[in-house]
């Protein structure tokens, strides 16, 4: 359903290259998280994905026989509101009629969905840092996207608020069925959410071991720090070096 | 010794002045001539200094061919540009409109290339990733952030235009507020110099609370 192929990835012509050689699929629906320590590349992967970069060999292929390219939705790892728009704008946006009534009803409800109980005629900037990835995450669902590309969405957020922030990514990916990569450095958070784990090595950026995570949801804390210290003792894995 | 009012004339004195210039025609018209210039000049320096100086701050060959001319530019005396295009042009309204356009485009081009350099470029990611139209992404993306420097462009370019426009009269036209102080100068006529200078000064502000700060008040709304 979607394919990634990258051979090289530089950022100046012959310059060193960044990601070498990345190879892998994503099946519809699946929830894929990538690991890897900082510096990896992981958010340049992610901006190829999504198409935010384009200088690059090798393709990346998003459509299911010719049924054309699939919708993108995005967080990234800062919220990116636009402050001169209040919340409402922000997520009408990304839609192809921000100012017609059917994209404002469809918003409202995105966000009433992500839980944002304060006036969505606010700016961004009255919001605290995890009110304003709720709201990134109601743009990211506004397009009705077919994969959700998330980099680091929890990072610098306090423990309840990222642990709230989870679970209702996991409501909405339940509700919605769409495929989600996930890129993260941390181990817990890729173990507790996803379906199957890329371990990242540092630059040049390569696949050194994938993980399937066939722990029943929703999954308990204890099995997650069990799987978590199995996988650390594998050395290296979390610092992007094959031991 | 510094209050006789032969060289401070009274309040009062002023007004009844602005008034009799006012009932004569001869202010409306001035002012009109030199409001005109005003605009004109503005208008064609802000279209042609804001893509200049957006193009150099993207384009690196482009800023390092114009900067030095444009640095030169800055500095030239007003009053050289002005001599220059009444002898080169002739005392028309298009020399004193070009050298009023040639002293302001260099300082718009420095503003709208610091403007065009604090774009965020992570912003302009959300629009590539999302789709968004080029059309929206200019206008919901794009130009609010370089809102406050072209805010700061018209600001200190109307506030430069006014007083280059006023010795360009001065020099070279035969109506305008400029031209007409050039001969209350010549008089020594000290009320009619001041009855010009305040009318003057409330068209101003006039146009500062009224267009000026209603635009600002309007595009930084989200500002807390």
């Amino acid at each position: 359903m979607m394919q990634v192929h990258i051979a090289n990835k530089s950022y100046c012509k012959g310059g060193t290259s960044v990601i070498q050689d990345l190879d892998f699929d994503v099946k519809a629906g699946e929830f894929l998280a990538i690991v890897g320590p900082s510096g990896a590349g992981k958010s340049t992967l992610l901006n190829l994905i999504a198409g935010v970069d384009t200088k690059f060999d090798g393709h990346i292929t998003t459509s299911i026989g010719g049924t054309g390219p699939q919708n993108l939705g995005i967080m990234f790892q800062e919220p990116r509101l636009m402050p001169w728009l209040t919340l409402l704008e922000n997520v009408c946006l990304v839609s192809d009629s921000p100012k017609s009534t059917l994209a404002i009803a469809k918003a409202t409800a995105l966000l009433e969905t992500v839980g944002i109980t304060a006036s969505s005629a606010q700016y961004p900037g009255q919001l605290s840092g995890g009110m304003q990835r709720r709201v990134a995450l109601a743009r990211a669902l506004m397009s009705e996207p077919d994969i959700l590309l998330l980099d680091e969405p929890l990072v610098s957020l306090d423990q309840p608020a990222a642990m709230e922030l989870r679970q209702l990514l996991l409501k909405v990916w339940r509700e919605h069925k769409f495929t989600i990569v996930y890129v993260t450095h941390q181990l817990d958070e890729a173990i507790t959410m996803a379906d199957r784990i890329l371990f990242l090595s540092t630059s040049p950026t390569k696949i050194i071991r994938e993980e399937y995570i066939n722990l029943p949801r929703p999954r308990q804390s204890q099995d997650v720090d069990a799987l978590r210290l199995n996988l650390c003792e594998r050395v290296g894995l979390l610092s992007g070096r094959l031991a | 010794m510094y209050c006789q009012p032969e060289l401070l004339p009274s309040p009062t004195e002023i007004a009844a002045r602005v008034w009799l210039e006012g009932i004569s025609g001869s202010l409306l018209a001035n002012l009109q001539a030199t409001m005109q210039r005003v605009g004109l000049s503005f208008l064609f320096a802000m279209l042609l200094g804001v893509p200049l100086g957006l193009w150099m701050a993207y384009s690196r060959r482009a800023d390092l061919l114009l900067d030095g001319i444009n640095t030169i530019f800055m500095n030239i005396p007003a009053l050289v540009v002005i001599i220059l295009c009444f002898l080169w042009l002739g005392l028309n309204e298009m020399a004193a409109v070009a050298a009023v356009v040639i002293n302001k485009i260099p300082v718009i081009v420095v503003t709208m290339r610091e403007g065009g350099k604090a774009i965020d470029f992570k912003l302009m990611a959300v629009a590539k990733a999302f789709n968004i139209s080029r059309r929206r992404t200019l206008i919901d993306v794009y130009f609010p952030q370089l809102y406050p420097y072209l805010l700061a462009a018209t600001r200190a370019g109307l506030a430069l235009v006014w007083k280059i426009v006023l010795v360009a009269e001065l020099i070279g036209c035969s109506d305008g507020v400029g031209f007409q102080l050039g001969i209350y100068f010549q008089y020594f006529d000290i009320p009619g110099i001041l009855a010009y200078t305040f009318a003057f000064v409330g068209i101003v502000l006039i146009l500062e609370a009224g267009f000026i700060r209603r635009w600002e008040n309007s595009v930084m709304r989200w500002r807390p």
